[in-house]
């Protein structure tokens, strides 16, 4: 339909495609948000929420499998009419830019206070704009490719993170599960919110050359790493930094891995930050994907997204750039993640209802 | 097409220059040649309540032979917190102090009596702070104990690391950095110890004296060296080198004969906490230490026999010991052994129903230490 038919990346890839787009800016954070509400069983939170995003991804499927060579926006274009539609895509791309811009602001932000605290903001949002535009005007197998090959980076993350193991206290996690249920729950919400990024499945799977089930299995097996890698972070600060201390540390991963420090490399969570910056840059990259494939589901003639990146770039710098000081981003971001429960948990799930009352599915060609 | 794809190149080869001036990062450079290094601070209350810092920093001076010289230059300034004496230090000294290399933070007796978190609070804060930095307690003023000058090490900011890094390993505490020592000021029933140090001013050194009990933020109460390496030892942690020495004759004639030096091998704790209906605490402490005999002038070990009678004169003696320290450390309410924190890990109902702040002082911890004599050298 609107899609080159050269311009397709493998299963393979999309698993990395979609960890990528998850493993993101919040993940420094992600083990303090989710100690706030569920305490020590926050890596259950972690569990949980992978569960949830499993029964998200299946839902997603199903609506997939219906329309298998169309993104998010064609299924809209279908499903609700041009009118309704057109309206609905528009509140995507808002939604994803706004996504793109809570990143970029959340990463000068992170960059200011533990690096570069003389840099000025807008210079690091420039540059990460400018890194994120140049990959994402060039195909999406490129971008894939370019996924997979930052991947060994995890590694590296997970290995500095394991280093902790030395000195933690088991006792830490102990008694599990002595507030209750409630507390969990809750924190399931905040382990959804950093796992956003798998709403990537309704932009990308169409270029997939996979057979619809096998998209699944790679969606569900990206899931799955995301899942366990968080709530191993998570498990790890905790048996770390104990009850208490926890509360005073919003970055808590960094903050640990700064108290490292070995015979040649003295400044470890500097090398650590520098790998996140890549994390940051490829979730980056998978939302301005997103909403410039978004303005070109709007042109009938253009089957790129290339010329349509900067105009969903610039906008996200330019909102990245209001917010100022820690509060002010928080909220900022606070109120973006909380859309997501629009964009990503009830709009699809209405989708689907209304594709499969309506009877209505992508028409064959053969 | 030509001329449009030259043009390109040299919007690239633009582009790529502006991002080398950008990305140089002209804002945050910070060069070693011009910043003062601090590699070892002492903090101190003065008695008008204002804090003393101290700093030791390292200057390279060129010698007239062309040898540089590298000496510690020591200055201290005072300030109502620990970043204003900070400030009003960078005031005195030429170029700007970069703190991020400390070594060691020594804190003076009576700082450490009061609080030790508030004075810290500025390097938690600090993305720079250094917070690997090891700490110590300083008997009488931490400002005297970075004035002397030690022949070991020109360099006392060489000089105090190992200095606490050899004493860890004959078993007198475990070595406490400005993190570690954070999550136990906060944690409930998990207390510390920090090196307890002394200056000897005469000699120009400091000794390692035993080490100071904390609960959360304050300095309760100090262990002898012979009490921190049993308590260390009752807390399931092996140094390399733990070493004791008993009396165990009552000769006159030649006072080093009356003693016994026994070198730790191995050990085996086991703790049982029993909690009453109406939450009476019994600890049960059970430790078993395979040793080795380092010196016994009165007399030899020739058989397991002869072994099996010091083993016994040993056994009694320590656990003699462990009962002096361990009805010390429940004085200063210092939960060195974790009590609290396992009582909470596997007794929550109970612990729920306790007050550890008050509960730990009246708590019943029964040692039970057994010793075992399984080498003696390589004579008998």
């Amino acid at each position: 339909m609107k899609l080159k038919k050269e311009d397709t990346i493998t299963s393979f890839q999309f698993i990395f495609l979609i960890i990528q787009a998850q493993v993101g800016v919040g993940i420094l954070s992600m083990p303090f948000s989710i100690y706030t509400e569920a305490g020590h069983d926050g890596w259950i939170s972690v569990l949980i929420g992978g569960c949830v995003v499993q029964v998200l991804l299946i839902l997603f499927w199903i609506l997939m499998k219906r329309f298998p060579s169309m993104t998010l926006y064609e299924i809209l274009d279908t499903t609700t009419g041009i009118f309704i539609g057109s309206i609905i895509k528009g509140l995507y791309f808002i939604y994803f830019v706004l996504v793109g811009s809570s990143i970029l602001s959340l990463f000068a932000e992170m960059i200011n206070i533990w690096i570069l605290p003389l840099t000025p903001r807008w210079l690091l949002i420039v540059l990460m704009a400018g890194i994120g535009i140049y990959a994402v005007r060039g195909p999406v197998k490129f971008l894939a490719r370019f996924y997979v090959f930052v991947s060994f980076m995890l590694i590296i993350f997970v290995l500095l993170v394991i280093y902790s193991f030395f000195e933690v206290d088991y006792l830490n996690i102990l008694p599990i599960g002595q507030k209750g249920i409630m507390p969990i729950i809750n924190g399931t919400e905040k382990a959804l919110f950093s796992m956003l990024g798998f709403e990537m499945y309704f932009i990308v799977a169409p270029y997939v050359n996979s057979t619809s089930i096998k998209k699944l299995k790679s969606a569900s097996i990206s899931n799955a790493v995301v899942t366990i890698f968080y709530s191993f972070l998570t498990l790890i600060c905790i048996l770390f930094f104990g009850l208490n201390e926890f509360k005073l540390v919003p970055e808590p991963l960094l903050y640990m891995i700064k108290s490292f420090s070995f015979k040649v490399l003295e400044r470890i969570d500097l090398l650590f930050l520098s790998l996140w910056i890549v994390s940051v840059a490829t979730s980056y990259m998978a939302y301005l994907f997103a909403a410039s494939r978004g303005l070109m589901s709007y042109s009938k003639k253009n089957k790129e997204h290339t010329p349509f990146v900067l105009y969903a770039a610039i906008p996200s710098v330019l909102i990245s750039l209001i917010p100022e000081g820690v509060y002010k981003i928080g909220e900022f971001t606070t109120f973006v993640t909380y859309l997501s429960y629009i964009f990503v948990f009830g709009l699809p799930v209405m989708l689907l209802l209304l594709s499969l009352l309506t009877h209505r599915k992508e028409k064959q060609q053969s | 097409m030509k001329t449009s794809e030259m043009k390109k190149k040299w919007f690239l080869l633009g582009t790529l220059i502006m991002f080398i001036v950008l990305l140089t990062g002209c804002w945050d450079q910070r060069l070693i040649k011009e910043s003062r290094l601090i590699l070892a601070a002492g903090l101190d209350l003065e008695a008008n309540g204002k804090i003393l810092d101290t700093v030791v920093y390292p200057v390279v001076n060129k010698g007239s032979n062309a040898v540089s010289m590298i000496r510690s230059v020591v200055v201290s300034s005072t300030g109502v917190t620990t970043r204003d004496a900070r400030f009003n230090l960078d005031k005195k000294v030429s170029q700007m102090f970069d703190a991020s290399r400390n070594r060691v933070f020594l804190f003076g007796e009576k700082l450490a009596k009061k609080d030790i978190y508030s004075s810290l609070d500025v390097i938690y804060r600090d993305p720079r702070g250094s917070v690997n930095a090891m700490v110590a307690v300083v008997k009488g003023s931490a400002k005297k104990s970075l004035e002397i000058q030690p022949q070991d090490s020109t360099l006392l900011d060489i000089y105090y690391p190992e200095l606490l890094r050899s004493t860890s390993a004959i078993g007198l505490f475990e070595i406490e950095t400005v993190q570690s020592i954070c999550t136990l000021m906060f944690e409930e029933g998990n207390d510390f110890l920090l090196p307890y140090l002394r200056v000897n001013e005469k000699q120009q050194r400091a000794e390692v004296i035993g080490t100071a009990m904390f609960h959360h933020n304050k300095m309760t109460g100090t262990l002898t060296g012979k009490e921190s390496t049993l308590l260390l030892l009752m807390n399931g942690v092996k140094q390399d080198y733990p070493r004791f020495t008993f009396k165990i004759a009552d000769e006159k004639r030649v006072k080093e004969r009356n003693y016994i030096t026994i070198l730790v091998n191995d050990i085996e704790r086991k703790m049982k906490i029993d909690i009453s209906p109406e939450q009476k605490v019994r600890v049960k402490l059970a430790l078993e230490m395979d040793v080795n005999v380092n010196e016994l002038p009165i007399d030899h070990l020739d058989s397991a026999a002869k072994a099996n009678e010091f083993n016994k004169t040993l056994t009694k003696e320590m656990n003699a010991l462990a009962k002096k320290t361990l009805a010390k450390i429940q004085k200063a309410n210092c939960d060195e052994l974790r009590i609290g924190k396992r009582i909470r890990s596997f007794h929550y109902a109970d612990w729920k129903q306790m007050n550890w702040e008050k509960d730990y002082r009246n708590i019943s911890i029964e040692p039970d230490i057994k010793i075992t004599i399984i080498q003696h050298g390589i004579i008998n």
